[in-house]
Protein backbone atom coordinates (compact mmCIF):
# COMPACT_ATOMS: atom_id res chain seq x y z
CA UNK A 1 0.00 0.00 0.00
CA UNK A 2 1.21 3.47 -0.63
CA UNK A 3 1.86 5.73 1.89
CA UNK A 4 -0.43 8.30 0.58
CA UNK A 5 -3.51 5.72 0.49
CA UNK A 6 -2.35 4.82 4.08
CA UNK A 7 -2.96 8.43 5.36
CA UNK A 8 -5.96 8.77 3.53
CA UNK A 9 -7.23 5.26 5.17
CA UNK A 10 -6.04 6.32 8.13
CA UNK A 11 -7.65 9.88 8.32
CA UNK A 12 -10.75 8.45 7.31
CA UNK A 13 -11.20 5.69 9.98
CA UNK A 14 -10.20 8.49 12.59
CA UNK A 15 -13.32 10.15 11.57
CA UNK A 16 -15.51 7.49 11.07
CA UNK A 17 -14.60 6.92 14.92
CA UNK A 18 -15.25 10.44 15.69
CA UNK A 19 -18.68 10.40 14.36
CA UNK A 20 -19.61 7.03 16.57
CA UNK A 21 -18.39 8.77 18.99
CA UNK A 22 -20.63 12.17 18.89
CA UNK A 23 -23.57 10.19 18.28
CA UNK A 24 -22.49 7.29 21.14
CA UNK A 25 -22.15 4.69 18.87
CA UNK A 26 -20.21 1.90 19.45
CA UNK A 27 -19.67 0.97 16.20
CA UNK A 28 -18.55 2.70 13.04
CA UNK A 29 -18.10 2.17 9.41
CA UNK A 30 -15.25 2.35 7.70
CA UNK A 31 -16.89 1.81 4.43
CA UNK A 32 -19.85 5.03 5.07
CA UNK A 33 -16.44 7.29 5.72
CA UNK A 34 -14.78 5.54 2.70
CA UNK A 35 -17.81 5.88 -0.14
CA UNK A 36 -18.90 9.49 1.21
CA UNK A 37 -14.79 10.11 0.51
CA UNK A 38 -14.95 9.12 -2.99
CA UNK A 39 -18.27 10.65 -3.63
CA UNK A 40 -16.41 14.21 -2.50
CA UNK A 41 -13.89 13.52 -4.87
CA UNK A 42 -16.01 12.59 -7.53
CA UNK A 43 -17.80 15.77 -6.88
CA UNK A 44 -14.52 17.58 -7.00
CA UNK A 45 -13.29 15.88 -10.86
CA UNK A 46 -16.74 16.77 -11.91
CA UNK A 47 -16.48 20.73 -11.00
CA UNK A 48 -12.77 20.41 -12.75
CA UNK A 49 -14.34 18.84 -15.62
CA UNK A 50 -17.12 21.89 -16.26
CA UNK A 51 -14.49 24.50 -15.01
CA UNK A 52 -12.54 23.15 -18.10
CA UNK A 53 -15.26 22.83 -20.43
CA UNK A 54 -16.48 26.28 -19.96
CA UNK A 55 -12.88 27.67 -20.32
CA UNK B 1 -8.46 6.40 20.96
CA UNK B 2 -6.88 7.85 18.14
CA UNK B 3 -3.20 6.77 19.09
CA UNK B 4 -4.42 3.14 19.93
CA UNK B 5 -6.28 2.75 16.18
CA UNK B 6 -2.50 4.08 14.53
CA UNK B 7 -0.74 2.01 16.69
CA UNK B 8 -3.38 -0.90 15.08
CA UNK B 9 -2.88 0.19 11.90
CA UNK B 10 0.65 -0.03 12.16
CA UNK B 11 0.59 -3.48 13.18
CA UNK B 12 -1.60 -4.14 10.37
CA UNK B 13 0.46 -2.37 7.54
CA UNK B 14 3.75 -4.01 9.27
CA UNK B 15 1.76 -7.65 9.07
CA UNK B 16 1.00 -6.69 5.54
CA UNK B 17 4.79 -5.81 4.62
CA UNK B 18 6.05 -9.06 5.74
CA UNK B 19 4.04 -12.13 7.01
CA UNK B 20 6.35 -14.28 8.91
CA UNK B 21 6.28 -18.21 9.12
CA UNK B 22 4.94 -20.21 11.61
CA UNK B 23 7.99 -20.93 13.16
CA UNK B 24 8.83 -16.72 13.18
CA UNK B 25 6.05 -16.45 15.53
CA UNK B 26 7.35 -18.46 17.63
CA UNK B 27 10.58 -17.22 18.06
CA UNK B 28 9.77 -13.35 17.45
CA UNK B 29 7.42 -11.85 20.22
CA UNK B 30 6.84 -8.49 18.68
CA UNK B 31 5.90 -9.97 14.98
CA UNK B 32 3.72 -12.71 17.24
CA UNK B 33 1.90 -9.28 18.38
CA UNK B 34 1.57 -7.45 15.47
CA UNK B 35 -0.32 -11.31 13.97
CA UNK B 36 -2.21 -11.04 16.68
CA UNK B 37 -3.58 -7.79 16.75
CA UNK B 38 -4.74 -8.07 12.70
CA UNK B 39 -6.41 -10.94 13.62
CA UNK B 40 -8.03 -8.87 16.03
CA UNK B 41 -9.01 -6.32 13.73
CA UNK B 42 -9.71 -8.76 11.26
CA UNK B 43 -12.65 -10.36 13.33
CA UNK B 44 -14.07 -6.98 13.43
CA UNK B 45 -14.80 -6.98 9.86
CA UNK B 46 -12.64 -8.70 7.63
CA UNK B 47 -14.06 -7.81 4.41
CA UNK B 48 -14.33 -4.08 5.37
CA UNK B 49 -10.90 -3.79 5.59
CA UNK B 50 -10.44 -5.83 2.30
CA UNK B 51 -12.81 -2.96 0.46
CA UNK B 52 -10.56 -0.32 2.27
CA UNK B 53 -7.78 0.64 0.13
CA UNK B 54 -9.92 0.09 -3.38
CA UNK B 55 -12.34 2.66 -2.05
CA UNK B 56 -9.09 4.74 -0.85
CA UNK B 57 -7.33 4.38 -4.14
CA UNK B 58 -10.77 5.43 -5.98
CA UNK B 59 -10.90 8.96 -4.57
CA UNK B 60 -7.31 9.32 -4.71
CA UNK B 61 -7.35 8.44 -8.34
CA UNK B 62 -10.12 10.97 -8.94
CA UNK B 63 -8.60 13.46 -6.61
CA UNK B 64 -5.46 13.44 -8.73
CA UNK B 65 -7.14 13.34 -12.04
CA UNK B 66 -8.79 17.26 -10.60
CA UNK B 67 -5.53 18.23 -9.25
CA UNK B 68 -4.18 17.27 -13.27
CA UNK B 69 -6.62 18.52 -14.89
CA UNK B 70 -6.88 22.24 -12.88
CA UNK B 71 -3.05 22.19 -13.79
CA UNK B 72 -3.30 21.30 -17.42
CA UNK B 73 -1.59 17.94 -17.52
CA UNK B 74 -4.18 15.91 -18.76
CA UNK B 75 -7.06 17.22 -21.21
CA UNK B 76 -10.84 17.14 -19.99
CA UNK B 77 -11.27 13.76 -22.20
CA UNK B 78 -8.41 12.14 -19.86
CA UNK B 79 -10.56 13.16 -17.06
CA UNK B 80 -14.16 12.03 -18.08
CA UNK B 81 -12.71 8.44 -18.95
CA UNK B 82 -11.09 7.94 -15.85
CA UNK B 83 -14.16 9.55 -14.05
CA UNK B 84 -16.16 6.84 -16.09
CA UNK B 85 -13.77 4.66 -15.23
CA UNK B 86 -13.41 5.26 -11.36
CA UNK B 87 -17.39 4.79 -11.53
CA UNK B 88 -17.70 1.94 -12.78
CA UNK B 89 -15.08 0.62 -10.47
CA UNK B 90 -17.37 2.08 -7.53
CA UNK B 91 -20.43 -0.36 -8.77
CA UNK B 92 -18.06 -3.32 -8.19
CA UNK B 93 -17.11 -2.07 -4.96
CA UNK B 94 -20.43 -0.56 -3.63
CA UNK B 95 -21.80 -4.17 -4.76
CA UNK B 96 -19.23 -6.48 -3.44
CA UNK B 97 -20.39 -5.00 -0.24
CA UNK B 98 -23.49 -5.46 -0.12
CA UNK B 99 -22.84 -8.71 -1.38
CA UNK B 100 -20.68 -9.64 1.90
CA UNK B 101 -21.23 -12.36 3.56
CA UNK B 102 -24.41 -13.36 1.84
CA UNK B 103 -22.27 -14.08 -1.26
CA UNK B 104 -19.13 -14.63 -0.20
CA UNK B 105 -17.73 -15.80 -3.64
CA UNK B 106 -19.29 -13.10 -5.28
CA UNK B 107 -18.14 -10.31 -3.34
CA UNK B 108 -14.47 -11.93 -3.73
CA UNK B 109 -14.68 -12.02 -7.25
CA UNK B 110 -16.77 -8.11 -7.69
CA UNK B 111 -13.94 -6.70 -5.27
CA UNK B 112 -10.96 -8.77 -7.92
CA UNK B 113 -13.03 -7.03 -10.66
CA UNK B 114 -12.84 -3.45 -9.09
CA UNK B 115 -9.71 -3.29 -8.28
CA UNK B 116 -8.53 -4.47 -11.80
CA UNK B 117 -10.24 -1.81 -13.03
CA UNK B 118 -8.97 1.03 -10.44
CA UNK B 119 -5.55 -0.42 -11.57
CA UNK B 120 -6.68 0.20 -15.52
CA UNK B 121 -7.71 3.51 -14.41
CA UNK B 122 -4.38 5.00 -13.01
CA UNK B 123 -2.34 3.10 -15.80
CA UNK B 124 -4.92 5.54 -18.32
CA UNK B 125 -4.01 8.43 -16.48
CA UNK B 126 -0.42 8.14 -16.12
CA UNK B 127 -0.20 7.62 -19.73
CA UNK B 128 -2.33 10.37 -20.58
CA UNK B 129 -0.20 12.84 -18.42
CA UNK B 130 1.86 15.18 -19.76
Amino acid sequence: MKVETARILVAALLEAIDKAEAVGRNECSLTEQLQALDDAARAELEAAIKRAEGA
Amino acid sequence: MRVLVIASLLCVLAACAATPSVTDLGQAPSRSRSIEMYGTLAAAGSFEWKAAPAYTRLALLRRTAAQRLNAGRIGVAHAREIQARADEARGFLDRAVAAHPRAVADAEQLLAAASHLILDAEDYMKGATR
